[in-house]
């Protein structure tokens, strides 16, 4: 399945659509989210067990979380990398008083680092919801 | 049932505690400035200023004991990412990123910038790509991930005595950082100071672990950045009549640089690996403000960015923090809120240098060195600046400030009252009791954990586990403390080479083994080993001007040997299991049961069944 996570900011999946695994997850039980068959198991929230994301699920997840990454990443380390380095010819220009490399070099990057940070949190957790891989709330 | 909710367990009332706490600094400034008005003797304000906010800390860090580990080594899971976001952002460079930072601006200007954008960077770099699996992994230290991890106990102890050497050089610069201002504050020598923060650091701690350390840490960085934003924005009032120093300095320092160069202040082009940053003691201004490459070469400045981004993104001290938030998203948020401060400092920083050059140059077209204003009679008396007067007429290289001291020397150039000084040197202490305690009990979680029961993967009994817990954060402070007073090296400099170090060690692991299935134990052993190899050797050889680089830009070389050596020895050995393959698929999806907790809950059950 597809899922830009253009599309999956705007529609988000209802949580009764979300695919559900039926199938403990692992071989281990030290390592399977759901308290697998032959695991201990207590009584109250000793043995609770969670829901999680589909198998078949994991790799388009998978998939759109490394792009996602790449998207929030590589542009913002070419232009910490390459800003500074023109900084002295954007200088001759002025904002808000501020030489313009400077202003871009220091304020510039503060303001596209919190950006960068601020949308990865806002994508993410929409490709999380697509796939059904978010935290329960 | 829900066993991961975003907001299940956040104390709603967080906000009115803090508030009480910021309204009680505040009450305290302003008694102290009428106490002052009366003619309070100076040593009692300046005592009063020194204490007043330790005993607050102490106090909010003995009303939370436990004796419950998940509360003890990662505050219960419930600190919302405001707060955390506040502990990263202030923890990151601490007291020597605070004082320092701003000297280094004041020195070289542009040049300074790349520390900066490095820390931005490393915040970035962190939430996208290590703390939300570090997170859902859940562990209290970054050596039991590991080890679990790669299902080896040597990755473990071995990550676990690397990273005490980087923990120790940044505990050693925050206590020296904060000793000199405290030191300055009350009077006192500075190895005395040095005692009395270690002291304080383990009264407040060692009751409550990392659950007291979060809240008196928030409300230390509430008060370090109200410390370093009051006086900055009251000197913005004055000069520009509006309360926004970090925006508003711009046609100040338009006026600057055309003040720099009628007085003939050099355009510098440095070679491009050249990483000249001041050091701690009296330096002159050599270049103009926003001439970028002065100082630092262009090469030297991206190095220096990227050598400073990995180290922040690989803390050992940040990383564990994040397993403090509720959840994997409020961790994503957290290091949004951390980007935030940090660059809220640091821009206050840069305005703070612009503030201070502003003064000089115009004290310098003013006058001559015969007839100083008393502001700058009084910071020579104070021992911030050195002035040649020799030479005449006065220039801006005639005029030597202490590096350290450019902070503490705005309130006074601006004519504002002693509390102010001494509420930003009170602001030092709190930036540095931050920064000391998220890397003391970083170093006690991993003395702890994974030193003292380090061949076992059944956690100590759980009375046992907190006591050794607390003997390991009271035990790592008292060693920084003892490494800050025999080895009197620039704060900066240290804290430069604990972040090379970091990077070098464990970056290219961490990332590789989130990103990367196919690395093993093999992988992470020569990883951290060649990491950590190369960038001391680029160190030393830096310190002995062997290789013609600075030993803060080891990371140049220790960078790709770490990612070379955790690739090569991956490739070469056979995959990793079918359980860490399940494990490492596992740490990549937010939802579901933390890990770790996972682990222990389990393990109980199976105690509870033998017996």
């Amino acid at each position: 399945m597809t899922c830009p996570s253009e599309s999956a900011r705007a529609v988000k999946r209802p949580a009764e659509t979300v695919p559900r695994m039926s199938q403990p997850l692992s071989a281990s039980c030290l390592i399977s989210s759901n308290v697998a068959p032959g695991c201990p198991a207590g009584n109250g929230d000793e043995g609770a067990a969670t829901i999680m994301m589909e198998r078949k699920e994991r790799k388009p997840y998978w998939r759109h979380t490394k792009w996602q990454m790449l998207a929030s990443v590589v542009p913002f380390l070419v232009l910490i990398i390459v800003l500074p380095l023109y900084a002295e010819s954007l200088n001759t220009e002025r904002f808000l008083g501020f030489p313009l490399g400077y202003f871009l070099s220091a304020h510039g990057i503060a303001v596209i680092a919190i950006f960068t940070v601020g949308s990865f949190v806002n994508r993410q957790d929409a490709i999380d919801h697509w796939h059904g891989a978010h935290e329960d709330n | 049932m829900s066993l991961t909710s975003r907001t299940r367990f956040v104390n709603p009332r967080l906000g009115t505690y803090f508030g009480i706490f910021a309204s009680s600094l505040a009450g305290l400034v302003m008694l102290l400035l009428i106490f002052e008005q009366l003619g309070t003797p100076d040593i009692v304000l300046r005592w009063a200023m020194l204490l007043g906010p330790l005993v607050l800390y102490a106090a909010i860090g003995l009303c939370v004991p436990t004796q419950e580990p998940l509360e003890f080594f990662a505050a219960g899971r419930r600190v919302p990412a405001g707060y955390t976001g506040l502990g990263i952002g202030v923890a990151t460079l601490g007291a020597t990123g605070m004082v320092a930072m701003t000297g280094v601006f004041f020195l070289i200007g542009f040049d300074a910038l790349c520390l900066m954008i490095g820390g931005l960077a490393g915040f970035v770099i962190m939430s996208v790509m290590l703390a939300p699996f570090f997170r859902k992994f859940g562990t209290f230290t970054v050596p039991s991930y590991l080890g679990r991890r790669f299902e080896s106990k040597v990755v473990r102890l071995l990550s676990a005595a690397l990273l005490a050497v980087p923990a120790l050089l940044m505990l050693a610069a925050e206590l020296r950082m904060g000793a000199f201002a405290a030191g300055w504050l009350a009077g006192q020598p500075q190895s005395m100071m040095i005692v009395v923060l270690v002291a304080a650091f383990i009264v407040t701690v060692v009751l409550g672990g990392m659950r007291s350390l979060t809240w008196s840490g928030s409300a230390q960085a509430i008060a370090a950045v109200l410390a370093l934003l009051v006086p900055v924005t009251i000197v913005a009032v004055m000069v520009t009549n509006f309360p926004l120093p970090q925006l508003t300095n711009g046609p100040l320092l338009r006026a600057l640089t055309h003040a720099e160069a009628t007085q003939g202040l050099p355009m510098v082009d440095a070679p491009s690996l050249t990483f000249a940053l001041p050091g701690d003691g009296v330096g002159h201004i050599v270049k103009r403000y926003t001439a970028p490459f002065g100082a630092i070469g262009p090469t030297a400045f991206v190095v220096a960015m990227l050598t400073v981004m990995a180290g922040v993104a690989a803390s050992p001290w940040l990383i564990p923090r994040v397993t403090m938030t509720p959840g994997v998203y409020e961790t994503r948020k957290s290091l949004g809120w951390a980007t935030v401060y940090f660059g809220l400092i640091m821009l206050t920083a840069t305005a703070v240098s612009v503030y201070m050059r502003d003064f000089l140059v115009d004290m310098i077209k003013a006058g001559s060195a015969a007839t100083l204003p008393e502001w700058m009679e009084r910071l020579i008396q104070l021992g911030f600046v050195s002035v040649d007067t020799a030479t005449a007429p006065l220039t801006v290289s005639s005029v030597g400030f202490l590096r350290d001291g450019v902070l503490l020397s705005l309130p006074v150039a601006a004519g504002l009252p002693s509390i102010f000084v001494y509420f930003a040197a009170a602001g030092i202490v709190a930036a540095a009791l931050v920064g000391a305690g998220a890397t003391a009990s970083a170093l006690g979680n991993v003395v702890a954990e994974d030193v003292v029961n380090g061949l076992s993967w059944e956690p100590l009994p759980r009375g046992g586990r907190v006591h050794v817990g607390r003997l390991g954060i009271a035990g790592a402070a008292v060693l920084g403390g003892v490494i800050a007073l025999i080895a009197p090296t620039d704060p900066l400099r240290l804290l430069l080479w604990s972040l090379a170090l970091s990077g070098s060690t464990f970056f290219p692991v961490l990332v590789l083994s989130i990103w990367w299935k196919r690395m093993n134990s093999f992988g992470a052993i020569a990883g951290m080993s060649c990491g950590f190899a190369v960038a001391v050797l680029t160190i030393f050889a830096g310190e002995a001007h062997i290789l013609g680089l600075d030993g803060a830009l080891a990371g140049i070389l220790g960078l790709p040997a770490g990612a070379l050596g955790a690739l090569l020895a991956s490739i070469a050995t056979p995959g990793p299991s079918r359980s860490v393959l399940e494990l490492v698929r596992e740490i990549r999806i937010p939802g579901g049961e933390v890990i770790y907790d996972r682990e222990m809950r389990l393990l109980r059950l199976k105690n509870r069944e033998r017996a």
